[in-house]
């Protein structure tokens, strides 16, 4: 009978333990902006990375403008890396596009460690309404 | 100093040349010698030209060595040029013609559509017969696909 007590107390221990994560796993959202001045923007594509801590990339939401709400393009072999491409446009008017400083996308990444990650962001495109290229700057930030 | 040094020899002395000798040299110095207007011309002309060559300034001479690097040279800025200047392949998806496929093609042709129109069919990127809202998704994928050409 104390036998099959111990067995029956070291699978739960097993069961219990074994289900908490990693306490060094941190799950983070990075919000992505672009800021295209007095400018409509309709179209961006930017890149973003990790690089100096094990990340993986495990969600990608759409941004806070309307037109840009619906998630992104971008390759879902990224999902489980640590860089992604993302891109989206509008064929909306110029007035139904967002400009100055938008949240264009949100992107959700986990993390190893208790180093602090540093994000790489490039944007590569940026247009307005007629598709011609525009200056523009992207930026990004974690969530509080 | 030796006043003796500078004496010379005893038998260079009494030097005198034989009389026959001394006769024949002063009645050649007497003698005209006739030199033809030509040759003296042909002498003089000869004489100006390497006075020129040798009053010619110092001028910086490459060096032959040089010869084929500069050919080299010569030959790849030709080369160079006729790639400038030749007219441009583009991928089919590159709408807009600078060189990369990128959101701002699927954004061009999504544009197309919404105007209207009939589209060249090279558009049909996806190769299903029409081209429609599936090919501008399918310019958007490959801008956004992770390969070793598209990193910043």
């Amino acid at each position: 009978m104390r036998g099959w007590l111990a067995i029956l107390f070291c699978a739960l221990t097993i069961s219990v333990f074994g289900q908490q994560p990693a306490a060094n796993v941190h799950f983070r959202a990075i919000d992505v902006y672009v800021d295209s001045g007095s400018v409509p923007l309709a179209a961006y594509q930017l890149e973003f990375s990790v690089a100096n801590v094990p990340t993986q990339i495990v969600g990608i939401e759409g941004g806070s403008a309307k037109v840009f709400r619906e998630p992104p393009f971008y390759d879902p072999k990224a999902m489980q890396g640590e860089r992604v491409i993302i891109a989206a446009f509008s064929t909306e008017a110029p007035e139904q596009l967002p400009s100055g400083k938008t949240r264009v996308a949100t992107i959700h990444i986990m993390t190893t460690g208790e180093t602090r990650p540093k994000f790489e962001l490039k944007l590569r495109a940026a247009a307005d309404a007629t598709g011609k290229r525009i200056s523009a700057t992207a930026v990004c930030g974690e969530k509080p | 100093m030796n006043m003796q040094d500078n004496v010379p020899p005893e038998s260079e002395q009494n030097l005198e040349a034989p009389a026959e000798l001394a006769a024949a040299l002063k009645a050649s110095a007497r003698r005209k010698v006739f030199v033809p207007p030509t040759l003296d011309e042909a002498i003089l002309k000869a004489a100006r030209a390497q006075l020129r060559r040798g009053r010619k300034p110092n001028v910086f001479r490459w060096p032959r060595w040089i010869l084929w690097p500069a050919l080299a040279g010569g030959c790849a800025a030709v080369a160079l040029i006729a790639h400038l200047l030749a007219p441009r392949q583009f991928v089919r998806e590159d709408l807009n013609h600078d060189g990369k496929v990128d959101i701002l093609d699927s954004f061009a042709l999504a544009r197309e559509l919404k105007h209207g129109g009939s589209l060249p069919a090279f558009l049909d990127v996806n190769g299903d017969g029409v081209v429609d809202d599936r090919d501008v998704n399918a310019i958007a994928s490959q801008a956004v696909a992770l390969g070793k050409d598209n990193r910043l």
